[in-house]
């Protein structure tokens, strides 16, 4: 499988952190309280292998689904382990149920804090790319990892971030993951590569 | 698709139940539909060619306005829900009685880039009313709260009833396995009780259950302590952090209690009701259930009443004769079961 050399890695973690740092500053503004988001590092997986990852330690997981569309497209995700996602938007919206439930209106909370995230992802990857992707409305999916990404072909590819919040004292672990075909993946690695090497256009940060 | 009715689109947006903006590149307003008009009381006349933050300047340095810079900068979709956006736009809801004053709406809202093919941009915004969900959501927050206040209150003496008290103990036996702490309970079985209910009436049984409920709940002392119905006659006190002999001290005192209560009942030795306590204590362990608290503080009872009633027991067998050291009839502060 296609892998990124070292400084490539280092290249596209600085590049989502400064995204999800802007993302973050818009959540601390709507909740009112201090909102850190990172990208600690970034792995490939095969759709299986991601599917096994994120089962591993939860079997429900809470996924926020949006399709872009543009010279290099696929799914982008953001997920959580079901629990996890409960606490977060209790967290943000301060209020005090039991875990197990999330109502139609907390649904919608969470379809926002992942649309925001992955709206600032494929922001900076636009940027990188030196274009525009058309992308859809958030949608929500619960259940078990291949239930939320079945509707990812087999043969795609994940690229998977490590993202870390941290609210009010606590700190909550989730994924935002890419799924593209090898040539979308191709196309990214050689947009980097001429990200690094400044022959290609500079970004505008 | 070439469109051939043009006006037929304009009044499909106006009967839409939904508000529905239309924005172009420069982020002026190309449409604002009926449904706005009526909320918003600005006409589309009124707002037409104006800056949305000119139309709308309570949305100044909103999420809102981020979110449409994305949706006609970067094509970028977006959806802002009612509880992490508090209602951003001045819109009102026509009130429901005369005479009642508008109520703010709540506003579910997402914003759609579309571009055009001469590539020239513009972003929908669809704001739909969510008021009754978040009322509907309001009711059914509270109803389950009371309703999980109520599956764990005792409905005649209002203590806790023993739902709570055995997952209290088994939440406390946790953590004081993890602390190394003793935890003890006392259980309190009223004497001749299904006699008193016989001759008194049951009405004069209930207020007696409710006294003695109410008045052991005031001697507890540390906010830990906790006392709940166990069931019929029966109450049990849950002691946190409290050895044995503490306990038996405690039951001791709850005797007294129910003794100072002077509840007549001739039937009994003393005149009035009393009860047998039955106590047991461990240190809290992993290995060990705190089911067998349980069973030890029940067997302590049948303990008590077999040694004549009105006394606190622990459940270590009796020693023989001692039913005579004891007078079933003495004061029940003094009483304590016979040493061993």
């Amino acid at each position: 499988m296609r892998e990124f050399t070292p400084l490539q890695q280092d290249a596209i973690c600085e590049i989502f952190n400064i995204s999800v740092g802007q993302a973050a500053a818009t959540m601390s503004q709507m909740v009112g309280e201090e909102v850190l988001l990172s990208v600690p590092y970034l792995q490939f997986y095969t759709l299986e292998n991601a599917c096994e990852l994120l089962s591993k330690s939860n079997l429900r997981i809470c996924g926020v689904q949006q399709d872009f569309d543009g010279c290099f497209n696929g799914h982008a995700f953001l997920i959580f382990p079901e629990n996890r996602s409960l606490e977060l938007v209790r967290l943000m919206i301060g209020k005090n149920m039991p875990i197990e439930y999330l109502s139609e209106l907390e649904q919608d909370a969470l379809a926002e804090v992942g649309n925001i995230i992955l709206n600032a992802c494929l922001a900076s990857l636009s940027e990188v790319f030196q274009q525009q992707f058309h992308c859809g409305l958030p949608i929500l999916h619960i259940g078990s990892s291949q239930e939320v990404l079945q509707r990812c072909q087999p043969e795609q590819l994940v690229m998977l971030l490590h993202i870390q919040f941290t609210l009010a004292d606590r700190k909550i672990e989730g994924y935002v993951i890419f799924i593209m075909n090898s040539d979308s993946l191709d196309l990214l690695v050689c947009e980097i590569e001429k990200f690094l090497s400044g022959i290609g256009p500079q970004a505008s940060y | 698709m070439k469109n051939r009715y043009p006006l037929l689109l304009y009044s499909a947006f106006d009967t839409l139940e939904l508000g529905i903006i239309l924005l172009n590149q420069r982020g002026e307003i190309v449409l604002w539909n009926h449904w706005l008009e009526r909320a918003s009381g600005l006409s589309a006349d009124q707002v037409a060619g104006m800056r949305l933050v000119e139309a709308c300047p309570e949305l100044q340095h909103s999420r809102l306005i981020q979110a449409l810079e994305q949706a006609l900068h970067k094509n970028l979709s977006a959806t802002l829900s009612q509880s992490l956006n508090k209602a951003p736009f001045n819109l009102f809801r026509a009130p429901q009685q005369q005479g009642d004053m508008p109520t703010r709406m709540q506003q579910a809202i997402h914003i759609t880039p579309l571009p055009q093919y001469n590539d020239e941009q513009f972003a929908l915004i669809q704001i739909h009313d969510v008021t009754n969900s978040v009322m509907r959501e309001e009711i059914l927050q509270e109803r389950a709260e009371s309703l999980r206040r109520y599956a764990y209150q005792d409905e005649l003496t209002g203590v806790p009833n023993r739902t709570f008290f055995n997952e209290t103990l088994q939440n406390l036996w946790r953590l004081a396995g993890r602390q190394g702490s003793e935890i003890s309970i006392l259980i309190i079985d009223l004497d001749h009780f299904t006699r008193f209910n016989e001759q008194e009436g049951h009405l004069a049984g209930d207020q007696c259950l409710q006294k003695i409920a109410k008045a052991l709940q005031s001697t507890l002392r540390r906010p830990e302590d906790l006392i709940a119905r166990f069931g019929g006659d029966k109450l049990v006190v849950l002691l946190p952090y409290t050895p044995l002999i503490g306990a038996k001290n405690i039951g001791l005192r709850l005797l007294d209690v129910i003794h100072q209560l002077q509840i007549p009942y001739p039937q009994s030795p003393t005149g009035y009701v009393s009860a047998s306590i039955g106590c047991a204590g461990s240190m809290a362990s992993h290995e060990l259930d705190p089911s067998y608290l349980v069973q030890e503080a029940e067997l302590a009872v049948f303990f008590a009443k077999q040694n004549g009633r009105n006394q606190v027991r622990d459940s270590q067998v009796p020693l023989k004769n001692t039913a005579d050291s004891s007078s079933p009839d003495s004061a029940a502060s003094s009483t304590l079961g016979p040493p061993h």
